[in-house]
């Protein structure tokens, strides 16, 4: 037995880094184990990284079995949050270049340009993120979201390529939002049919049906592809934002999805 | 080596100690680290430990007892043995080959 044993508030203190379903099933016998240790700075940071594995992986067995969407770990939420960081992001582009209207050649428009490919990178992470977690369900899904995560990807690197070669590449540019806008409608119906809250689905599938009407509108005359595809860009991103704001359980989202 | 403890991940080997530590009989968390610390050489942190014993129980491969003033001992399962004693087998053949390689290395080096 070590000479100098810890005090209860700091075993209460580090109790605390695990999540609360961990804590239901190992924290009395956790506690007694650390009342009998001496907690040296490197046991303390074990520790932490014990309770970081937890709440990422949440490989232990719990009173909620292995249903993920209440167990929610860390990999199912934080792909959801950059999925709604990326929403943001987005909504925050389209306030500056359409509410504030900077000119064109300013400073302002171009930084907010910039966040596009930033925006459309968490999109691409977090979908991927939701799709790839280990949330169960069918390959249908999964495939759907990888390839909505693919597309996202295509779109950023033509976003990307715009910015440093130049106008070329709008078509492609076009063809791989038409695709990410169509997959996006399908996620969007998969979740709206298989889920008891159908609200998400339905946003994304709205999203995804008027972000594909507008992108073939953009072949009527008059009508700009680069206005078009931002407005398209706006929709479907901020589309994908309000659901990774709306699933206060983010796994659902997964598991509609794979 | 069985999928069985390869899909641990970095939690691999720890699990291996702890298997090896329950193979003579139920012990507590802080036995197990004791025992770790005295047959592996290491020393194995209680974060560690119980990332590894909730992996271990998830698989099946350890059970709980019930606790004794909030000292609750674990034992191996069925399982757990036979995976253990595939492991510790697969290791034993490796190590020999090793060995085996290493004696003739060096006594054709001493010929040469």
């Amino acid at each position: 037995m070590p000479a100098s044993q810890p005090r209860p508030t700091r075993i209460s203190i580090l109790l605390r880094l695990y999540p609360r379903d961990w804590r239901a099933r190992y924290a009395d016998e956790f506690a007694g184990l650390l009342a009998d240790t001496a907690l040296t700075p490197a046991k303390v940071l074990d520790i932490a990284f014990g309770a970081l594995d937890a709440r990422w992986s949440a490989d232990y067995p719990s009173a909620a079995g292995d249903d993920r969407k209440v167990r929610r770990p860390m990999v199912d939420r934080l792909a959801a949050l950059l999925t709604a960081a990326g929403g943001i992001y987005f909504a925050a582009l389209m306030a500056v270049i359409l509410v504030a209207s900077p000119p064109e050649d300013g400073p302002a428009y171009i930084a907010a340009l910039l966040v596009v490919p930033v925006a459309m990178a968490a999109l691409t992470l977090g979908i991927a993120g939701l799709s790839l977690s280990r949330s169960g369900g069918d390959m249908v899904g999964r495939a759907l979201g990888l390839v909505a995560s693919a597309l996202a990807g295509g779109i950023t690197l033509a976003i990307l390529y715009l910015f440093l070669v130049g106008d070329a590449g709008w078509d492609a540019l076009m063809a791989l939002f038409a695709g990410f806008a169509a997959v996006t409608g399908l996620v969007g119906l998969r979740i709206a049919l298989s889920q008891r809250d159908r609200l998400p689905g339905a946003v994304l599938l709205v999203a995804g049906a008027i972000a594909t009407v507008l992108w073939l509108t953009a072949m009527l005359p008059g009508t700009g592809p680069a206005d078009v595809t931002t407005l398209n860009f706006g929709i479907v991103t901020v589309a994908w934002g309000i659901v990774g704001l709306l699933r206060l359980r983010p796994t659902r989202v997964a598991t509609a999805m794979a | 080596m069985p999928s069985d403890l390869t899909d641990l991940g970095r939690f691999t080997e720890p699990s291996i100690a702890i298997l090896v530590a329950l193979s003579d009989g139920p012990k507590h968390g802080y036995a197990i680290m004791a025992d770790v610390q005295a047959t592996a050489g290491q020393p194995l942190g209680p974060g560690t430990l119980y990332a590894a014993l909730g992996r271990l129980e998830h698989r099946g491969l350890i059970e709980p007892l019930p606790a004794e003033d909030r000292r609750r001992p674990y034992r191996l399962t069925g399982l757990g043995a036979t995976i253990l004693r595939t492991h510790l087998h697969q290791l034993d053949r490796f190590v020999q080959t090793g060995l085996v390689r290493l004696n003739g290395s060096a006594a054709s080096g001493a010929g040469a």
